[in-house]
C-alpha cells in the first residue's frame, strides 16, 4: 500500500494504520517529546491497574480485617484510620481509610501532600475526597474519578503532540501521526479490568485540615 | 563609565517580563509545590477552575493559584 508515492509499512503501538516513512519520522519525534509524560501516565495507571486488580483484596481490609491502624490521619476534623495506600506520586498519595461513627464503619479516601509544599501550608496537608458507608462504592467511585482525571492528562499529552505536529510539520498531512499518539494514550488509559457503574451513595468532601 | 554599567546598557529600553496571566499543568503544579496529577485531580474536582486553549493543553488562571495559596 501506497501513500502520496510512498509505501506505508510502519507499524506503531496501538495504532491499526500503517505509516509512510516520513510520518514514521515524525511520529518518532512527536512521540519522543511527550514520552516523559507518556511514562507518567503510564505508572499512574498501573497503580490503578493494580488496586482494581486487587480490588476485593482491598475491600476486605477495610471490612474484613482486625481494626489495628497503621497510622492515623486527621482530615475534616476527624481522625482516620489508615487501611492502606491506594496511589502515591510525587508529593502526593491517596489513602484508604475508615473511621467508626456511631458503631457504624465510615470509609473515606484521604489525599495527603507533602507538608512542605507550599499547597500544604496554605490548605493543609490532609484532604478528605470523599466518604461512604459502602467500601465497595467507595473504591469504584475512586477509580472512577481517577480514570477521569487520567483522561484529562492524556488530553493535555495530545494537545502537546498537535503543538509539536503544527510547529515541526506545518502544512504537512500528519493527521495518522496525531491519531497514532492519541491511540497510544487512550489505550493507556482504558481500564483494565472494567469497574460496574454505581449508585451515588458517595459523598464528595473537600475540606483541607 | 565607572560603575561597571556601559552607556549602551542605560541606553536600552527596560524589559521588564510581563507578568503571566496562565500557567500550564506542570507549571501550576511548580507553584503548588505538588505532582502535576494531583493538579489535574484538583481541575478534575472543580477544586481548580482551568480552561483548554483551542486547540491546546489545559492552562490555569494566576489567580486561581494564589487562590489555591491564599495569596492576597
Amino acid at each position: 500500500m501506497k501513500r502520496n508515492g510512498q509505501p506505508c509499512e510502519h507499524t506503531v503501538p496501538n495504532y491499526s494504520g500503517r505509516l509512510t516513512d516520513a510520518e514514521f519520522l515524525a511520529y518518532n519525534s512527536v512521540f519522543g517529546a511527550v514520552e516523559g509524560d507518556f511514562k507518567e501516565l503510564s505508572t499512574v495507571a498501573s497503580a490503578l491497574a493494580e488496586v482494581e486488580k486487587s480490588f476485593s483484596q482491598f475491600v476486605n481490609a477495610a471490612t474484613v480485617s482486625p481494626e489495628i491502624a497503621s497510622e492515623v490521619v486527621e482530615a475534616a476534623g476527624a481522625k482516620w484510620d489508615v487501611v492502606k495506600p491506594l496511589l502515591k506520586v510525587a508529593g502526593c498519595e491517596m489513602l484508604w481509610c475508615k473511621r467508626h461513627v456511631e458503631g457504624a464503619a465510615n470509609y473515606g479516601i484521604v489525599e495527603r501532600l507533602d507538608p512542605d509544599s507550599p499547597l500544604a501550608r496554605a490548605q493543609g496537608a490532609c484532604s478528605l475526597q470523599m466518604t461512604s458507608l459502602d467500601a465497595p462504592t467507595l473504591l469504584r467511585d475512586f477509580l472512577r474519578e481517577q480514570r477521569e482525571t487520567l483522561g484529562l492528562y492524556a488530553n493535555d499529552i495530545i494537545a502537546e503532540a498537535h503543538e509539536r505536529i503544527a510547529e515541526k510539520y506545518p502544512g504537512q498531512d500528519m493527521d495518522r501521526v496525531a491519531k497514532a499518539v492519541e491511540a497510544r494514550c487512550a489505550k493507556k488509559i482504558s481500564s483494565e479490568q472494567a469497574t460496574a457503574p454505581t449508585q451515588a451513595r458517595t459523598r464528595r468532601e473537600g475540606m483541607r485540615v | 563609565m565607572d560603575n561597571g554599567i556601559s552607556e549602551s546598557a542605560l541606553l536600552e529600553p527596560r524589559r521588564e517580563k510581563p507578568e503571566r496571566v496562565a500557567y500550564t499543568i506542570h507549571e501550576a503544579a511548580e507553584m503548588l509545590g505538588v505532582h502535576y496529577f494531583a493538579v489535574y485531580g484538583l481541575v478534575q474536582k472543580k477544586k481548580l477552575h482551568a480552561c483548554r486553549a483551542v486547540p491546546g493543553k489545559l492552562l490555569i488562571s494566576r489567580s486561581e493559584i494564589f487562590r489555591l495559596l491564599q495569596v492576597e
